[in-house]
């Protein structure tokens, strides 16, 4: 069978080139991976974003925390032999691992304590979890030769939290959290023919044969 | 596995190939060559455009019928000395005092000429990937000795000749009654097959190891570009490129590449 099938063009984007795209994103701008409220990150650089403290009635400056990820190794469909993600990625899908570290600012303070710095004292805790994810590709097509890739979690586990009631919590939050991390990462057409074409999307994109698959024309 | 696999069917390859054919653009050369008997002296101008492609494993691009537009401005000499019999006015003599024997020597003329045609070229192509200074290229080189059909370009530039050869003699002295004579023996000296060998060696150099890029791209890859303070350019290095002509229901011209972050 040929790579272009019923189209004049394929482009094809293995696991490994994939996971090339990301390692260099995530090196150029590693504050896409790395968030924290002021107390962690006080201004956004490029080594980490800076997002509010979540807000708490009597806590003082809010609660203070920061999330990092690992440049997240993805697993295209069919899933690697071996793996020991808990969920594997099935047809069309990806998955995805990654360690998230969670810092809280455990706070303590005495009396009432008012306006935002507040006057207690901070301890930061520090928990680092492995994350196995599911998710998709999601194309983003403006017209011939302009669009991008994206990626979407789906699901997510993490299997070092019990009970079930906390682990479902956390699934979610990481979940959210991810998506919110990975929807910076844009693989523009062009990168997924290395330049060798401007793709007209007429498939695609697929998960197959450890793949990321488009077809079309030029 | 590479990490990167793009392939191009027949359709797609011709798109590209009219691409790199644009990319060259236009060309120029000047040089002398034999016209018949004559050297010309010319600039030629030459641009490439179409062609139909035929993809043949393993590393095989044949091409058919590229169109070789090509303009030239070229110029001759002739010795009409060469061409047309001596001519004297004859002695006269009035009472005792005669006028010198005058002979009139026939001048050495140039005839410019100026001419556009299509001509068109079909022959083997060789797929080549490599890597040239800080870029990947792919390739392909014709092969051999290139099939180049003028077609009636030759027969229209010897009517130019012509006609630029009237141009050039017709205020000329006493030339009026030999000028279309002049003209007919001039063109049989020259001849078809003069008009052709110097159209062949003009276009030769032009197709001679002529080569197509049907890809190029930086060897550090920009997936990304700029974006702000906290957003670099984000590039892979393409650490190889392969390119090649693959068989199965239908031949596709793969380029395959190997990047690094």
């Amino acid at each position: 069978m040929s790579l272009t099938q019923t189209h004049h063009v394929f482009a094809g984007v293995a696991e490994s080139g994939i996971n090339t795209f990301l390692k260099a994103l995530f090196t150029a701008r590693p504050h896409y991976l790395n968030y924290g409220s002021p107390l962690f990150v006080p201004a956004s650089t490029v080594n980490a974003t800076n997002i509010a403290a979540i807000p708490f009635p009597g806590v003082p400056g809010g609660i203070q925390y920061a999330v990092s990820f690992s440049i997240p190794v993805v697993d295209l469909f069919p899933p690697n032999a071996g793996t020991l993600s808990p969920i594997p990625p099935g047809n069309n899908q990806l998955g995805l691992h990654t360690t998230v570290t969670l810092v809280l600012g455990c706070m303590t303070w005495s009396g009432r304590v008012t306006g935002a710095e507040g006057h207690g004292q901070t301890r930061p805790i520090v928990c680092k979890l492995d994350v196995w994810a599911l998710g998709e590709i999601v194309p983003h097509y403006f017209g011939p030769g302009t669009g991008f890739i994206t990626f979407q979690v789906d699901d997510v586990r993490i299997p070092a939290i019990k009970p079930d009631c906390l682990q479902n919590i956390i699934d979610c939050l990481i979940r959210m959290m991810l998506n919110g991390a990975l929807s910076n990462v844009q693989l523009p057409f062009n990168a997924l023919s290395a330049g060798a074409f401007k793709l007209i999307l007429e498939q695609g994109p697929q998960i197959d044969n450890d793949m990321v698959e488009v077809w079309g024309s030029i | 596995m590479p990490d990167i696999i793009a392939a191009a069917d027949t359709t797609a390859t011709t798109d590209l190939l009219h691409d790199a054919e644009t990319a060259i653009g236009t060309r120029t050369a000047s040089g002398g060559g034999s016209l018949g008997p004559f050297v010309a002296n010319y600039s030629a101008s030459v641009s490439f455009s179409g062609g139909t492609v035929n993809l043949l494993p393993p590393n095989v691009i044949e091409i058919a019928d590229i169109n070789i537009n090509y303009s030239l401005s070229l110029s001759f000499g002739i010795d009409l000395n060469d061409f047309l019999p001596s001519f004297c006015l004859p002695q006269i003599c009035f009472f005792g005092w005669c006028t010198p024997k005058i002979c009139i020597s026939w001048p050495t003329v140039t005839i410019p000429i100026s001419f556009s045609d299509t001509a068109t070229l079909t022959g083997d192509f060789t797929v080549t990937a490599l890597l040239s200074g800080p870029d990947w290229l792919v390739n392909v080189t014709i092969d051999g000795v290139p099939l180049v059909q003028f077609g009636a370009g030759t027969a229209a530039l010897l009517l130019a000749i012509g006609a630029a050869i009237t141009a050039a003699l017709v205020w000329i002295p006493f030339i009026g009654p030999l000028l279309a004579g002049l003209a007919d023996t001039i063109l049989a000296v020259i001849g078809i097959a003069g008009v052709t060998g110097l159209l062949g060696n003009i276009i030769s150099p032009f197709v001679s190891g002529l080569t197509f890029t049907v890809y190029h791209q930086p060897k550090l890859f920009p997936v990304l570009p700029n974006s702000g303070p906290n957003d670099p350019e984000v590039d892979v290095t393409i650490t190889a490129l392969g390119a090649a002509v693959q068989a199965t229901d239908k031949n596709e011209l793969v380029i395959s590449a190997s990047i690094a972050a």
